[in-house]
């Protein structure tokens, strides 16, 4: 929206505010504060940002599956936007893991929760943004006033309608719909509060919190995180880790995996073994293990190296000179592939649900 | 010889079941009705495709990429889309003609299917729920009808099929709990001729058995993401329909949840259903049954049936009658965990340990799916059934463990997947071949008479055209990037051209005689 109808809204609510300084709800708020259109503007990224990371988010993000749009669009937490780019590599979005961490970081610091909205994200560009504050300032309101016949989620009961899939809210903005309905269509309350004389406040303050409470149910919200993952057996955990899971064959619970119950949440942990080639979208100490390949020519020549592209027609590496090789693939060549993640691909199709949270119980001991 | 002896019967055949391609061109999202994606032409066959050359490339502006609609192309002019964007393009220099541009004013913008086209005016949906018809010789609007409600987050993708006097559309947005439907417009004035609620809006509805109140039928979603397919003898249109709302957190909707991720079959003049089969019965991984209902006439167990094949998103794939909508063939077309067979009407029965779970259930296939919106084919020819596919896990989380979660409450996270073409032999659902990808995603494909199959090969980055019967790569040229539509053929000046999508830009290849 322009900038001088974000002004003519901050000053018509300021005016309010103060006509109606005595209403219950902005009493109960310790300090009461002008709610605004928009959230605080979001601090300076203490994380660096590295120079190419816009074009790498768009290389990478922006021209096969969908516009770049789809993701700029989107507004989520650092470990939401981790957990994003590792699904889009678990559908087939392709890059090194120093891109996907650079993609990470870009994406984190350009659209947080708190960026600016911008064209394109789901429903109309001028719905309404949640101002926290204002939100906070509804709650007491709603509970005081509302809740018992709309449950405390504004969810409904066997009393009252489901606010978050009203109409009526989902059309409003900043009380436009909502005001005149309350004031003159709304069936009287169980408190003391008389609808007909809501304040312009209150209902603006209503109006962010059950707007908030909408936003709750939408993909990227605050509470759109994994819950209790820790519910298998440590025990039967170690015995598949050192008998039919084949995990000690590489791992070691003292060496590589010593106290990783401390550096890792037990999701990660359990998202970081079961789809380790994922992991490249997080920041790491030691570069990630990568596919190698071994080509015999038509010649006989042997080329070793990391694998940088393969396809029906064409294998391409870099070998240990850092030399870029590329061979046409026909009947004579023989092209043999070494993903280091090869047993945990295998692991997918065998491992039982149980055993994979005897697992991550297991491998969370580790301190 | 025999082949081609069975191809012309089989073509023959096929005469009959669909208007044939208007002036060899591609004038429908599909090419034909049919959803068959097979073309009759055969100036490019296994035999000459190494000669295949490019005739032009068209870039669209990045912001707007990828090209994921299919291209129309009717006397001799592509008509090609991007959310809020329609080109008109020479399909002989692939020079732009004219360029319309919607004012948005909201809408996810992830893709838009295409246009349709009747006479001299096209159809084309916009992210901000509307449906505008514009004049195809300059691309200046005529009229647009709003069909569905930004402030319920709808928007809207999809390509308009025109049946008669029928412009058909879905909508689309699964964010919300809101109930999808399609709906029939006259393409002359604009105005709604009917519209049919994939989820029951009233007490006596049918389907309400399937949910546990009205007021979770009612929220109940099922979008219309796809266009539909069209058999006129039946005079039946076959809809498909999106996953159920709340998507993942499912404790509220017990049940079925009737007609969501379901083939539909329903009548173009007046909306009303004939029958119904459920892919995905009480769905909990976004598993729209949205995939092209595809419609081939061929014989079954001795007899000659009107039939429907569907490759699912579940990893299911069905054959059906599609007079009667029963089911003839269930199968899996890539390994699953998340069923326990099938029912006596040959519908999947979902694993209740493998819906998601608080700590997470590993499920195959992921939230994209075995396949998902690219288009698959069908050949007559070689009565297979190609579909590009994934095989791919992910851990599927419930995040909102309360009675009653709203949206999505829960989602898929990590994962690990591959990509295959796999052939299908309809009379029994097994893959007679498998071609694996090493790049990674999905294409939309085209077979032909010319006993040729098109297909990306994913990040890749090839358009790759191989032969039919066996699978073998023939030819391939470097797009850049990921094939990103499904790819055409059309007949211009004698010559058939071949037209596919990757990225941002519009690659033509023409046999040169």
């Amino acid at each position: 929206m322009p900038a001088d109808a974000t002004t003519r809204w901050s000053l018509t609510v300021a005016a309010t505010l103060l006509a109606v300084s005595t209403a219950a709800a902005v009493n109960a708020v310790q300090t009461p504060q002008t709610p605004t259109r928009r959230p605080p503007a979001r601090p300076a990224p203490a994380r660096t940002v590295p120079a190419d990371a816009e074009a790498v988010t768009k290389r990478v993000c922006g021209t096969t599956c969908h516009p770049i749009e789809h993701a700029t669009s989107i507004r989520r937490t650092r470990s939401q936007w981790e957990a994003t780019v590792e699904n889009m590599v678990g559908r087939g979005a392709k890059g090194t893991s120093t891109e996907l961490a650079t993609i990470v970081e870009y994406l984190s610091a350009n659209f947080g929760l708190t960026a600016s909205p911008v064209r394109g994200a789901a429903g109309p560009d001028d719905k309404p943004m949640v101002d926290p504050k204002a939100s906070e300032m509804g709650k007491p309101l709603f509970a005081s006033d509302c809740q018992a016949c709309h449950g405390p989620d504004a969810r409904g009961t066997s009393q009252g309608a489901n606010l978050v899939r009203s109409p009526i809210v989902l059309k409003d903005r900043y009380g436009s719909v909502l005001g005149p309905y309350l004031r003159g269509s709304h069936p009287p309350g169980p408190g003391a509060l008389k609808m007909s004389d809501l304040t312009e406040t209150q209902v603006l303050i209503l109006a962010h919190f059950l707007r908030d409470r909408v936003n709750d149910t939408l993909r990227g919200a605050p509470g759109f995180k994994p819950g209790d993952v820790l519910t298998g057996d440590a025990r039967a955990g170690e015995a598949y880790f050192n008998g039919d899971g084949g995990c000690a064959l590489c791992h070691s619970a003292t060496g590589d995996l010593a106290a990783i119950g401390r550096r890792m949440d037990p999701v990660t942990i359990q998202q970081r073994f079961l789809f380790p080639s994922n992991a490249g979208s997080r920041r790491r100490a030691t570069p990630a293990p990568v596919v190698t390949v071994a080509v015999t020519t038509e010649a006989g020549e042997t080329l070793n190296g990391e694998l940088v592209h393969m396809d029906d027609f064409t294998v391409a590496l870099r070998d240990s000179s850092g030399a870029y090789r590329s061979v046409k693939r026909t009947a004579g060549v023989r092209v043999t592939k070494n993903d280091p993640y090869a047993a945990h691909v295998e692991l997918l199709s065998k491992i039982t649900d149980k055993a994979i949270h005897d697992v991550v119980a297991y491998l969370e001991t580790l301190k | 010889m025999i082949r081609v002896t069975l191809v012309l019967a089989l073509l023959a055949s096929f005469a009959l079941q669909s208007p044939p391609p208007a002036g060899d061109g591609w004038p429908s999202y599909n090419g034909d009705y049919t959803g068959r994606r097979f073309s009759p032409l055969t100036k490019i066959t296994d035999k000459n495709v190494k000669q295949l050359s490019l005739a032009w490339s068209y870039r669209i502006p990045q912001s707007a990429a990828p090209i994921k609609g299919t291209p129309l192309v009717v006397n001799g002019t592509v008509y090609v889309t991007a959310p809020d964007h329609v080109w008109a393009v020479d399909a002989r220099t692939g020079r732009e003609i004219w360029h319309f541009e919607n004012k948005s004013t909201g809408g996810i913008h992830i893709g838009n299917r295409g246009v349709g086209i009747k006479g001299d005016w096209l159809y084309v949906t916009t992210p901000d729920c509307h449906l505008v018809s514009l004049a195809i010789k300059d691309g200046k609007e005529r009229w647009r009808q709003k069909i569905c409600d930004l402030d319920q987050f709808y928007y809207s993708s999809v390509a308009p099929i025109v049946i008669n006097n029928h412009v058909i559309v879905g909508v689309s947005g699964d964010d919300l709990d809101v109930p999808g439907y399609v709906e029939s417009h006259d393409p002359v004035s604009g105005e709604r001729q009917w519209r049919w609620f994939v989820v029951p809006q009233n007490a006596n509805d049918p389907g309400i058995e399937s949910w546990p109140s009205l007021e979770a039928a009612r929220h109940g979603g099922g979008m219309t993401w796809q266009p539909v397919t069209y058999d006129p003898d039946l005079n039946l249109i076959y809809v498909t329909t999106g996953n159920p709302q709340p998507v993942v957190a499912h404790v509220n909707r017990a049940g079925d949840n009737l007609f969501t991720a379901s083939i539909v079959a329903l009548n173009p003049d007046d909306g009303k259903m004939k029958w119904y089969f459920q892919s995905s019965p009480h769905d909990t991984h976004d598993w729209d049954a949205t995939q092209t209902p595809v419609l081939f006439d061929a014989e079954f167990d001795g007899q000659p049936r009107k039939l429907l094949g569907q490759a699912s998103r579940n990893g299911k794939f069905f054959v059906l009658d599609r007079s009667s909508g029963k089911a003839l063939v269930s199968s899996d077309f890539v390994p699953t965990n998340w069923s326990l067979g099938f029912d006596p009407k040959g519908q999947p029965i979902p694993n209740p340990a493998k819906h998601p779970q608080i700590d997470g259930a590993l499920v195959t296939p992921n939230q994209g799916g075995a396949t998902n919106w690219p288009p698959p084919s069908f050949s007559p020819a070689t009565g297979l059934f190609y579909v590009s596919a994934a095989r791919a896990y992910s851990v599927w989380y419930i995040y909102d463990p309360g009675k009653n979660p709203q949206g999505w409450g829960g989602t898929d996270r990590g994962g690990w997947s591959e990509f295959m073409l796999q052939a299908i032999d309809y009379k029994t659902g097994k893959v007679r071949w498998s071609h694996k990808w090493e790049g990674s995603g999905l294409s939309g494909l085209l077979s032909t008479a010319g006993n040729l199959l098109f297909s990306g090969d994913g990040s890749s980055g090839n358009f790759v055209a191989l032969d039919a019967t066996s699978g073998t790569p023939l030819w391939h040229a470097g797009v850049r990037t990921s094939v990103s539509n499904g790819p055409i053929t059309y007949l211009l000046d004698g010559q058939q051209h071949v037209m596919v999508g990757a990225g941002d830009t519009l690659w033509d290849f023409v046999m040169n005689e």
